[in-house]
């Protein structure tokens, strides 16, 4: 018990950069154009079916499988908004008419996915050696490892983006007020269609990374990781990068210690008892209120 | 240099502009005055082109501008300011500025342009801070040096005075001054009639989406459909 609980909170803590990396990648989208990616949990598992393909079909590690599906779902994205995304943001209610449409592309992508890899659930067969490591009294699994320094590497690179680069100012500025945005003379319509391609192709990656981490995904699991999408972003600050990640850790971080001391079946409750907490308590979330203060 | 001719908006049965037509040349500003529901705000919205009307040209140098994409509008030089300030509260003052496109070509000329537009209006020594840490006034002066950075030809003001500290509205009014003197047109809506009689020559009143008269301060105040329809008692 000594180092059990030690080793739930790093496991917990790696999951939660992988939580809020999902709420990052979805937070981009939903923050700043209103537009509710109900297929963002699909596009997820799209990804770690190319990490599956990769690994099973063609011997890559699946550190290969990360720019792969980057690349594709970000023409996805491209796609999809050239197809849609403006005419859904420039309805009159964005965010119900996006809703609906993402909820298609969903059934869409999981119909896919079940027509091409079958119903049953899959794991990567890629290992790692290691198995594991060993320090301190506490034991990580090797892919997990992987999968939370690529995250935690490229979480800075996300941030300098949005936060030194003009178009990643822009980006956030999007976020606070995007009338303003318009009238000083940012085409907010090639920023968006940069913004949604970045997103899909982000989602994409985290579902490598969910693919090291978890042990198995299925063609049925894309709407459980849109579910967790929304309340990580909810629970940090809708429109808030920094707060995707606060949701995450702190998402993560109450679903396992739950698990560990009250049981397996009361860690998603406890989770949500959390977001709704923060809801009653702070409605802006975790940090909605440092970029949202009215 | 700005012409607007039969211009008309609605929205469903409400008829919120109903031929609108102005010009205003170089170095004018011309005021424009209504009560609330008038139209005022939804004239600027379409000439920025946050709003498409259903009929009428916006002619900018000669370019119909309608239908044009907001940015493309301001990148043509019409700049405006909105009556609650609409600034990009979790960034901060000096990036609030450097977001915008600019002429400059370098990240360093930009930064010194930045600075010294937020120097005009005295905002320089919170250039670090966040938008969100400045008070009403103050924001509206950053929406002033906001403008200043986009190099505009025509601005429209949106009630820029309302709530604002008397110091600030002083400032607010010298940097106006000077945009007059460069030769900026300016269109500036306002509810307090004294304020746009002393920076307006030309006075527009706006009544149920339609222009109820237009002329001097002198003109306006003594029109009896305005003191009739506005002001309520000749001033």
């Amino acid at each position: 018990m000594a180092t059990l609980v030690p080793n739930i909170i790093l496991n917990a803590a790696i999951l939660g950069v992988i939580y809020g990396f999902l709420g990052l990648s979805l937070t981009i989208v939903y923050g700043g154009m209103r537009i509710a990616n109900l297929a963002h949990g699909d596009i997820v598992v799209a990804g770690s079916f190319i990490t599956y393909a990769l690994t099973a079909k063609f011997g890559y590690s699946p550190i290969a499988a990360l720019p792969v599906a980057f690349t594709y779902l970000s023409v996805l994205g491209y796609g999809l908004y050239r197809i849609a995304g403006k005419r859904l943001q420039n309805s009159r209610e964005p965010e119900l008419a996006s809703f609906l449409f993402f909820y298609g592309v969903s059934l869409m992508i999981s119909a896919s996915l079940l027509f091409v890899f079958d119903a049953d659930a899959r794991a990567i067969s890629f290992q790692f050696r290691p198995l594991s490591f060993q320090f301190l009294g506490l034991r990580v699994p090797h892919a997990r490892l992987v999968a939370a320094g690529v995250a935690l590497a490229l979480v800075p690179v996300i941030f300098w983006a949005l936060y030194q680069t003009i178009y990643g100012k822009a980006l956030r500025g999007a976020i606070m007020n995007r009338d303003a945005l318009r009238i000083v003379g940012i085409d907010i319509d090639r920023l968006s269609l940069f913004a949604f391609s970045i997103s899909f192709g982000l989602a994409g990656m985290t579902g490598v990374l969910i693919a090291l981490v978890f042990p198995a995904f299925s063609p049925f699991s894309g709407m459980d990781y849109t579910i967790l999408g929304f309340v990580v972003i909810v629970l940090g600050g809708l429109g808030s990068p920094l707060g995707a990640l606060a949701g995450g850790m702190v998402f993560a971080l109450t679903e396992q210690l739950t698990t560990l001391y009250l049981g397996q079946s009361t860690g998603l409750i406890a989770g949500f008892l959390v977001l709704v907490a923060v809801i009653v308590v702070r409605p802006a979330g975790l940090m909605g209120q440092v970029e949202w203060r009215a | 240099m700005l012409r607007i001719s039969g211009v008309s908006k609605s929205f469903g049965a409400i008829r919120a502009l109903r031929e609108i037509s102005l010009n205003i040349e170089p170095g004018e500003a011309v005021g424009l005055m209504g009560v609330n529901g008038a139209g005022k705000s939804t004239l600027l919205n379409c000439i920025c082109g946050l709003m498409k009307p259903d009929g009428g040209a916006i002619e900018l140098d000669g370019k119909n501008i309608i239908g044009m994409a907001p940015h493309r509008v301001s990148m043509m030089g019409v700049g405006r300011t909105f009556q609650v300030p609409r600034s990009f509260r979790g960034l901060t003052v000096l990036e609030n500025l450097i977001v915008a496109p600019s002429r400059e070509a370098d990240r360093e000329a930009k930064a010194d342009r930045a600075h010294k537009a937020l120097k005009r209006v005295k905002l320089d020594r919170l250039a670090s801070n966040y938008a969100w840490e400045l008070s009403g006034g103050q924001q509206k002066l950053l929406e002033l040096a906001r403008l200043i950075m986009i190099w505009p030809n025509v601005v429209l003001f949106d009630e820029p005075f309302a709530g604002m500290h008397s110091d600030l509205c002083r400032m607010f009014i010298d940097e106006l001054k000077e945009m007059l003197q460069q030769r900026v047109a300016i269109l500036l809506v306002c509810h307090d009639p004294g304020t746009l009689y002393r920076l307006s020559r030309r006075i527009i009143v706006m009544h149920e989406g339609g222009i109820l008269a237009e002329g001097s301060p002198e003109q306006i105040k003594t029109d009896p459909k305005v003191v009739d329809a506005y002001l309520g008692t000749a001033h």
